[in-house]
């Protein structure tokens, strides 16, 4: 055996220690390590997985339309005229008011906040508030239908709503009573005039007939389970 | 032969202990790992091929292994703090250099076994 081998040897060894737990921690964390990746690969990486939930998403509705059809005559469907109690899985329609809001179209001037401008997500979490507190029986904001878990969050230059990017202009869709709805948000230091204030562009039509989408995220709960004590008593 | 052979092995050990031990690598020690494998694996093939060549020197190899891996990892090091990729200066090094001793390693084995 040649003087070599002993020492070379140690070192292929070493050489695939490091190689093998490499590869299993990358694949690991291969999402943690996003500093050093560039923003082209990010891009690409964000656009499958938009891609995949758009897939996903489209999987759990058939399977919904499916159970629906199953279900059907046992009124176990939330499609069941009297039980509201799962309307948040299905489209609604009623009539409610159309609210279009943009960010500012003046020009800067020198010295101005750009910040202030633009539609963040207090002023679509106020507006949205306002329309609930107006009676409003079903919102949406571009598509997103709001429920329970809905977070409007800021997420940079986007806003998130049911972990969706959304951008302007926003588009808030709300049944209930147009009159009310359209009266409590432009009632005097309402939030319609608080948005005016800063150049926001608010719009707001009464509709007779206003569609809103079935919400489409995940309805699983994780940590939450019915309290059956208080179930089985009342 | 049987030396290669059991560089071989050796090498299907490790990467069967790395597999199957419970360890992982944190995220940020990363780039170094990956260094750090490029060095050894350099310093694996220049070994065989100075064992060829009928030159190796066992000091030459443990000094050359400890100081490549010590200046890359403080390449690495400094890159990150200087917010470069100075490792990518390593790691284009060990390439070139381990293609340099495959390139030898190849014809030694062309010239041993072949025109003999």
């Amino acid at each position: 055996m040649d003087k070599w081998q002993l020492p070379v040897t140690v070192i292929a060894l070493t050489v695939g220690v490091l190689l093998s737990t490499q590869i299993k921690s990358q694949a690991g964390f291969a999402l943690d390590e996003l500093p050093s990746r560039r923003a082209e690969e990010l891009v690409v990486m964000l656009k499958e997985s938009d891609q995949q939930r758009a897939d996903l998403e489209r999987e759990v509705s058939g399977m919904r339309q499916q159970i629906e059809a199953l279900a059907d005559g046992k009124r176990l469907g939330p499609m069941a005229a009297e039980d509201t109690s799962n309307m948040d899985e299905v489209p609604l329609m009623g009539p409610g008011v159309d609210v279009t809001i943009n960010d500012s179209s003046k020009p800067l001037e020198r010295g101005e906040d750009p910040n202030l401008s633009i539609v963040h997500n207090d002023d679509l979490l106020r507006l949205v508030n306002e329309l609930k507190s107006a009676g409003a029986e079903a919102v949406a904001v571009n598509g997103q239908r709001l429920v329970d878990t809905t977070e409007i969050a800021c997420a940079g230059s986007t806003i998130l709503i049911n972990r969706t990017r959304v951008a302007p202009p926003f588009l808030v869709k709300a049944i209930g009573n147009p009159d009310t709805m359209a009266t409590a948000l432009t009632m005097r230091g309402g939030i319609v005039e608080y948005l005016q204030f800063y150049g926001i562009q608010v719009n707001i039509a009464k509709q007779s007939k206003v569609v809103i989408p079935a919400y489409t995220g995940s309805t699983i709960f994780k940590y939450a389970r019915p309290d059956t004590a208080k179930v089985t008593t009342s | 032969m049987k030396g290669f052979l059991l560089v071989v092995g050796a090498l299907v050990v490790g990467v069967l202990i790395g597999a199957l031990s419970p360890f992982t690598i944190p995220p940020a020690w990363s780039k170094y790992v990956a260094v750090a494998i490029l060095a050894a694996l350099d310093t694996g093939l220049g070994g065989i091929r100075s064992g060829m060549e009928m030159r190796f020197d066992l000091l030459v190899f443990i000094s050359g292994f400890t100081a490549n891996t010590l200046l890359a990892a403080g390449l690495t090091f400094l890159g990150d703090k200087l917010g470069i990729d100075l490792y990518l200066a390593a790691i284009v090094v060990f390439g070139v250099r381990i293609f340099e001793n495959l390139a030898k390693i190849r014809r030694l084995l062309l010239s041993r076994f072949w025109t003999a």
